[in-house]
């Protein structure tokens, strides 16, 4: 068992490692202002991702509790964030073209030779993971994702996810349903520490949502649960501009910065969950700026 | 009931492993590789003759993902004047022509007259049939045994007559789609 979490956990970091290696190669070839339309997409799935799992249900434990969960999402790329409308310096004529997670990258003609646009990565869809533990006391739950930064090859990387929730239904007598609030905070950093200047890419994904939600648990065992959730990410990328096409003399082979925020903002959730003794599966579905279905497994003690 | 926890966790395990293991997009990059050639021809006429030798993996995007490669394809090609003297330099049966490492044709381009300053900051696209899109495609996918090729420009008849020396400075622009595996 100790085994295959570590083996989730760490297909989870080198998978987030493709995707931001890959991030990197793409972005090296676009200046700040279409940088950040071609990764807005993948910024909003961080934080849909990492916004994503953090209750199953409602009801938190008086006396101490504990749980320990693997979660496997699966988030849909919707067809107008797969491509955004290119800017090219004047002279030339843009159009659609790939954003990180679209297909083909536009090719312009314009006065100083072909402006030349990234492709994404021409995914519709986007399995993931994540593990977290939770312990909770007096109606109070603290949850907890981190991950040490370690360091892969040439970049480095790490996470911190802290959840507080609170169980208010405590306070209504003969409350029909359990209610909840929680606040989370998810902090992703990815960096590259080699030495080679032009493959310079640090980034920082930082998440944080507030959530009300609601469940009743049928026979001990089914439980149906919903909730509303606020939530913000900021994705700060620096990386080293190529410009491979000669149109940005003036920000060529510089570090730049950009500052993206994602398009998630609110999301509804609904789903199930059945508890077998000290396990408890679980469904939900997250209608959000990326539908995401989460599936998870839990040992409740 | 405890029957079921092996394989409900089995299944769940399973959906998060397919997930990680199914996405090969991530193992695929593609990207749009601009290759560019400047020349500068000087001469005193009635012809321009140019000649240029170069190759594929002189390029450092291409040559860094030389072994990573699955397939190449032409996009668009274009020519643009940088300058020209004098001004109003122009000639007849202009031809560009590329040819791999064996002397075979594989992109033609011709026009019966043109005069350079059409061509600042107006670039020239070239129109190639499927045919000829195709025999550039072919050298491309023959990238690993020759990925060099000698670029001839020809113009005949340079005009004005009495101006010589004339200096031409252009620039040739291909654009490749470029898929190289990851892994």
């Amino acid at each position: 068992m100790k085994k295959l979490l570590i083996k989730v956990f760490l297909l989870s970091v080198l998978y987030f490692n493709v995707t931001f290696a890959q991030a990197g190669v793409s972005l090296t070839s676009l200046p700040p202002s279409e940088a950040t339309k071609y990764i807005q997409p993948l910024s909003t799935f961080l934080g849909v991702y990492f916004n994503s799992g953090g209750y199953q249900t409602a009801y938190v434990p008086k006396t101490f509790g504990f749980k320990l969960s693997i979660l496997g999402m699966y988030t849909f790329i919707p067809e107008s964030q797969q491509s955004f409308i290119s800017s090219p310096p004047s002279g030339y004529t843009g159009g659609e073209t790939a954003t990180f997670f679209g297909s083909q990258g536009g090719v312009y003609l314009g006065p100083q030779g072909f402006a030349v646009y990234p492709f994404g990565f021409d995914a519709s869809s986007i399995p993931s993971g994540i593990i977290q533990i939770s312990g909770s006391l007096v109606g109070a739950e603290v949850m907890l994702r981190y991950f040490p930064k370690l360091k892969f090859n040439d970049v480095e990387t790490g996470l911190l996810g802290v959840g507080v929730k609170y169980n208010i239904s405590q306070f209504i007598p003969l409350s029909p349903v359990d209610i909840a609030v929680q606040v989370l905070y998810n902090n992703l950093t990815f960096d590259y520490v080699g030495d080679v200047k032009e493959n310079f890419f640090n980034s920082e994904s930082k998440n944080f949502a507030i959530n009300a939600h609601a469940s009743k648990t049928f026979s001990g065992m089914f439980t149906l649960y919903g909730g509303v959730q606020y939530e913000s990410t900021t994705f700060d990328v620096e990386y080293y501009f190529r410009d491979p096409s000669g149109l940005y003399p003036q920000l060529a082979d510089k570090n730049q910065k950009i500052e993206v925020d994602g398009e998630n903002n609110f999301r509804f959730t609904a789903g199930g969950a059945v508890k077998l003794a000290a396990i408890v599966f679980n469904v939900d579905f997250n209608v959000t700026s990326q539908f995401t279905i989460v599936g998870g497994i839990s040992l409740e003690l | 009931m405890k029957k079921l926890y092996k394989p409900i966790f089995i299944f769940l395990i399973s959906i998060i492993f397919l997930g990680f293991n199914s996405c090969d997009v991530l193992e695929q990059l593609f990207f749009n590789l601009k290759l560019s050639e400047e020349f500068h021809s000087t001469g005193n006429g009635p012809n321009i003759s140019e000649i240029i030798n170069d190759c594929l993996s002189n390029d450092d995007s291409f040559d860094d993902n030389f072994d990573k490669i699955q397939n190449l394809k032409y996009v668009s090609a274009a020519y643009y004047t940088l300058d020209a003297t004098p001004q109003n330099l122009g000639g007849s049966n202009i031809s560009a022509t590329l040819t791999d490492c064996n002397g075979n044709v594989i992109l033609q381009q011709s026009l019966p007259t043109a005069q350079a300053s059409d061509y600042v900051a107006n670039p020239y696209e070239f129109t190639l049939t499927q045919a000829q899109i195709d025999i550039f495609n072919q050298y491309l996918a023959n990238y690993q045994e020759c990925d060099c090729f000698t670029a001839v420009l020809l113009v005949e008849q340079v005009t004005p007559a009495n101006s010589a020396p004339y200096t031409l400075n252009g620039v040739v622009e291909i654009v490749i789609e470029v898929e190289a595996n990851l892994n």
